[in-house]
């Protein structure tokens, strides 16, 4: 009998009805379901910061541009790579004592050139990290 | 006027103050559903920050089968659940098989002192309340969703999702006639 009188009176406000008559209903229920109907759909207060949305747009943004700067900078390395590849490539067909020597200069600078590249990198991704 | 269709067309072609917009039209919304599910006061803004990168890492996956607003609350809804997980939060885990016995518990200070504020007691009872039913009540009540699409968000059935909405009002509803009561004496 009290849970069918609980939903009952739950559907009516759900629909609405706030002006129904009182005394079909016991103990001034429908007096506290009206008042916790209130509560419940009352407007809250957004606990965001007023530029939450410039902030996590500025946030998503710089990812994505720093993004596309170390795919630019990948691309630029897989260009210097294969510059050098077809270049050593060359030398061996037309001379192949040139190629070799273009091959042990390469290696005998190995690691200068793996600084270029990771100084290369680096550079693009401190920027990156200069932008958040 | 905010055109779903038109302002995911112009995030998707990288507009970001399209997105900007999105952020500002539905930041009450991921910020209520976070705002219930966390009790943590430091992760919430975070949180919300996760979401909406989220969502502007998958927009290009949702083919408006559901309004936009369901689908940013699931995705809310499920950032929390995972962020409870991960953290182990008791909230997650309390009542989970029981929840129909579920119960306040006494009344400690802090709530007379706010009781003459309706909707802010609810709000601290509801805290205090199980997932399931904190989930229900801000889905149905603070953002409007009916009963279906509070299925498609969290997974509830509809008919659980009713029952819940029911229970957890019912609760509500007894502990202000008590509470009330006790004061009037």
């Amino acid at each position: 009998m009290k849970a069918s009188n609980d939903q009952k009176i739950q559907e009516m406000l759900e629909k609405g009805f706030m002006h129904d008559s009182q005394q079909s209903f016991e103990n001034d229920d429908l007096l506290y379901y009206k008042q916790l109907f209130q509560a419940l759909d009352a407007g809250q207060e957004s606990g965001l910061p007023e530029n939450f949305a410039a902030k996590v747009t500025k946030k998503i943004q710089k990812a994505t541009y720093q993004k596309q700067d170390m795919w630019f900078a990948l691309a630029i390395i897989l260009i210097f790579a294969v510059t050098f590849g077809t270049a050593y490539l060359v030398l061996r067909l037309i001379n192949p004592d040139a190629g070799n020597q273009f091959y042990e200069i390469n290696i005998r600078f190995k690691y200068v050139i793996i600084l270029g590249v990771l100084t290369f990198l680096g550079i693009f991704y401190d920027k990156g990290k200069v932008w958040n | 006027m905010f055109s779903e269709k038109d302002i995911i067309t112009r995030i998707l072609n990288k507009d970001f103050q399209a997105f900007e917009l999105l952020v500002r039209q539905y930041e009450r919304l991921v910020f209520f559903v976070i705002n219930r599910l966390v009790h943590d006061h430091q992760d919430k803004e975070d949180l919300c920050q996760e979401v909406f990168i989220k969502i502007h890492k998958n927009l290009y996956k949702f083919e408006f089968k559901s309004k936009l607003s369901t689908w940013i609350a699931r995705i809310a809804y499920l950032t929390a659940i995972n962020h409870l997980k991960l953290n182990k939060q008791k909230w997650l885990s309390e009542y989970p098989d029981n929840i129909d016995q579920y119960h306040f518990t006494n009344e400690n200070p802090e709530h007379t002192l706010i009781k003459k504020d309706t909707a802010h007691y609810v709000n601290e009872l509801i805290q205090e309340m199980p997932l399931q039913y904190r989930t229900v009540l801000t889905l149905y009540h603070l953002n409007e969703f009916s009963c279906l699409e509070i299925e498609e968000i969290t997974g509830i059935p509809e008919g659980t999702v009713k029952s819940y909405l029911f229970r957890a009002r019912k609760l509500l509803k007894e502990k202000i006639e008590k509470d009330l009561k006790k004061e009037e004496i």
